[in-house]
């Protein structure tokens, strides 16, 4: 089943060049954002630690914990935590500029 | 009452679990990153655990004060998990003994009391200080209260829709229900190392004490 996110314009909108909403039939936070190689990743933006929010940092191509500075790479895994965490990512799917994500 | 004993009780609704009360107030990794500047300059800089267990731990705290934010002061802060979502905190900052009471309590279905009371001693210079103190304090705390609610609030929504600490949302949509109650356990579960990190961390009095 497919999902709307958001459209690809967004991306471009945006300040950081992600895009945060929480998504009600989804019940979880989304966090779209374009790579410098141009791939879209979507993840779930509830880090697995404590359930904090995540930051974009494109230039450091890392997402970061917003409540305790877990840095979580582009693959979604943790790399500056004792445990191996791993973010929910999505798997999306671009259609006429929007981005939706298949469940 | 004594009246070197400076008393501040603030009040505060939300409709949060009372059981994140004890959770927030023993996470000593998020401190520097929710507390860490205010506009004005003051803050909380990473905090040190020196001692922990099941319903209790020490840690070894710096703030800066305003303005001049390069100006820090220190204290070990004791808190105490009560067992009925409230948690007593001791410290000496500047010599001055306080104690400190962070309460929830359950009103309606969703609605949570939460109370901060906060008792300092205030001996000798200190008392003639009070109007400031309590001013100041008071404003420190609603700051806190501000920045921490934010937190509480999304911790609440997500551990309902069956969120658990290190592992995540539910992979399946239909796990994510809105039933789920949180519960604290501590010591809580750090995924940093930083906050172990002081040398006089009990994690290293077995090497300290041969």
């Amino acid at each position: 089943m497919l999902f709307f996110i958001c459209n690809i314009a967004d991306l471009d909108k945006s300040d950081n060049g992600s895009v945060t909403i929480y998504h009600d039939e989804i019940k979880d936070e989304i966090i779209v954002f374009k790579t410098s190689c141009s791939e879209i990743k979507v993840f779930s933006n509830v880090c697995p630690h404590m359930a904090g929010n995540l930051i974009l940092s494109n230039s450091k191509k890392l997402l970061v914990c917003a409540w305790h500075g877990l840095q979580f790479n582009y693959a979604g895994v943790a790399i500056n935590c004792k445990a191996k965490l791993r973010l929910l990512e999505y798997k999306p799917v671009i259609e006429n500029n929007k981005i939706y994500i298949l469940i | 009452m004594d009246n070197r004993i400076l008393k501040i009780d603030l009040k505060k609704l939300a409709d949060i679990d009372p059981a994140i009360n004890v959770w927030n107030i023993f996470d000593s990794e998020h401190p520097p990153f929710v507390h860490g500047k205010r506009k004005t300059g003051e803050g909380m800089d990473p905090s040190f655990i020196i001692f922990e267990n099941s319903s209790m731990n020490v840690t070894y705290d710096t703030q800066k004060l305003p303005i001049i934010s390069f100006f820090k002061y220190k204290s070990l802060m004791i808190h105490i998990d009560n067992g009925d979502n409230s948690v007593t905190q001791i410290c000496n900052f500047f010599g001055v003994m306080t104690l400190q009471k962070y309460s929830a309590y359950k009103l309606s279905e969703n609605q949570t009391e939460f109370r901060i009371q906060v008792l300092m001693y205030l001996h000798g210079f200190w008392y003639l200080l009070k109007p400031f103190i309590k001013s100041y304090l008071t404003r420190w705390l609603n700051n806190t209260w501000i920045e921490d609610l934010a937190m509480k609030e999304r911790k609440n929504k997500f551990h309902k829709l069956g969120f658990k600490e290190m592992i995540g949302m539910p992979t399946n949509i239909d796990a994510r229900s809105s039933s789920n109650i949180y519960q604290s356990k501590l010591p809580l579960i750090r995924a940093l190392s930083d906050c172990d990190s002081h040398p006089f961390s009990y994690k290293h009095h077995k090497e300290l004490f041969k």
